[in-house]
């Protein structure tokens, strides 16, 4: 029925619209009528809602979508990088500290660390019981750590810590000797 | 280089849902702004001008485009889809029977006069919306809501057809019958 709008008056509709309207309309005042009723219909004013739905929806929207702040997200970050960077430190230092002072004790100080110092007569008592053995066991292994040596092995290395336990057992053993 | 938003005007109602899924407030706003107007009227007409009801109804409707936009469909309008939930609460107000039929209520506060020389024929216009405004009120629930859909929210028949779940035959019997009904209750009033 929207070719309503585009006719001015009654009679300038066809047969056919004419028909078609019957119902409705069958001369120029109830064509007017009908037309004004349409037009009128199609021009009905805005009815604005009130202003509170607006600010309900709002509060309602900021709640569903609510999302962090981005500086809370950056601290956020940057503690964790910390908190991470920290016990990796941690790690490695636990890591790396046995094998540090392992390699230490090995290749820096020759010197091999005495334990406490035992009394003669205490000494004289140790050496009466093992009495032939720890030399002899000496001996037969070459001296010291003899059995672990292999063929092709740092030489410089073996010969001075071999040298280095040759000098001290034949200490011990002097010392043990003389002690005798 | 900053991009700055300068809102989403140009945005269609299916791409301006879209971007209500991903929280856009400016793309809300902008779809409030284009259909708030609209559906409240709609909203009214249906419940008598039940201008309480029809406030809780149209911020039900807008409460669900926020928490649940993916119950959009994306193969129908918005358009469309937005007047059947539309008209799905409405159905669900008549169904609770809290709606009191017959009243007209604040209808004289939407029509204000101007004090321009053109005075009687503002008064006739007046007159005549006061009249179609009762009129429609009288008509039956499914004449009004395609008269509504049609004349003065300005829908196709196809649209109506979708949103009513009745084919665009029945729609257009109903809408004719609207008219005539229309037509005879104002039979009184001379449209020049």
């Amino acid at each position: 029925m929207d070719w309503i709008f585009k006719k001015t008056s009654y009679s300038a509709l066809s047969t056919s619209e004419k028909e078609a309207l019957a119902d409705l309309c069958n001369d120029e005042a109830s064509f007017a009528r009908l037309k004004g009723l349409l037009e009128l219909s199609e021009q009905s004013l805005p009815e604005p809602p009130p202003a509170h739905i607006r600010t309900n929806l709002d509060a309602l929207f900021d709640a569903t979508y609510t999302k962090p702040a981005p500086q809370k997200q950056v601290k956020r970050f940057r503690l964790t990088y910390i908190i991470l960077a920290a016990a990796a430190v941690i790690g490695v230092i636990f890591l790396l500290f046995p094998w540090t002072t392992n390699r230490g004790n090995g290749n820096n100080s020759p010197k091999v660390a005495k334990g406490p110092q035992t009394p003669k007569n205490e000494q004289t008592e140790i050496v009466s019981k093992f009495r032939g053995r720890c030399i002899t066991s000496f001996a037969s292994n070459g001296g010291g750590y003899g059995r672990f040596r292999k063929k092709g092995f740092s030489e410089g290395r073996n010969q001075t810590s071999s040298h280095f336990i040759q000098g001290k057992c034949a200490e011990f053993g002097s010392n043990i000797c003389g002690s005798i | 280089m900053r991009i700055v938003k300068t809102g989403f005007v140009d945005y269609s109602d299916e791409d301006l849902m879209l971007a209500i899924q991903q929280g856009e407030k400016l793309a809300f706003n902008e779809l409030y702004t284009r259909y708030s107007d609209k559906l409240y009227g709609y909203i009214l007409k249906m419940l008598w001008y039940n201008e309480v009801r029809a406030q809780d109804l149209l911020q039900d409707l807008f409460a669900k485009i926020i928490t649940q936009p993916g119950l959009f469909d994306t193969e129908r309008t918005f358009k469309t889809w937005v007047y059947t939930i539309a008209s799905n609460l409405c159905k669900n107000e008549f169904k609770r029977n809290e709606v009191r039929k017959g009243t007209v209520n604040g209808v004289e506060q939407f029509y204000s006069l101007s004090s321009d020389a053109n005075v009687e024929k503002e008064v006739h216009e007046r007159q005549f919306r006061d009249a179609l405004t009762e009129a429609l009120m009288k008509l039956d629930t499914k004449h009004r809501q395609v008269f509504v859909l049609k004349h003065m929210d300005g829908l196709s028949i196809k649209e109506i057809a979708e949103i009513t779940e009745a084919n665009e035959g029945t729609v257009k019997s109903r809408l004719f019958y609207a008219i005539k009904k229309l037509a005879d209750t104002l039979h009184m009033f001379e449209y020049a």
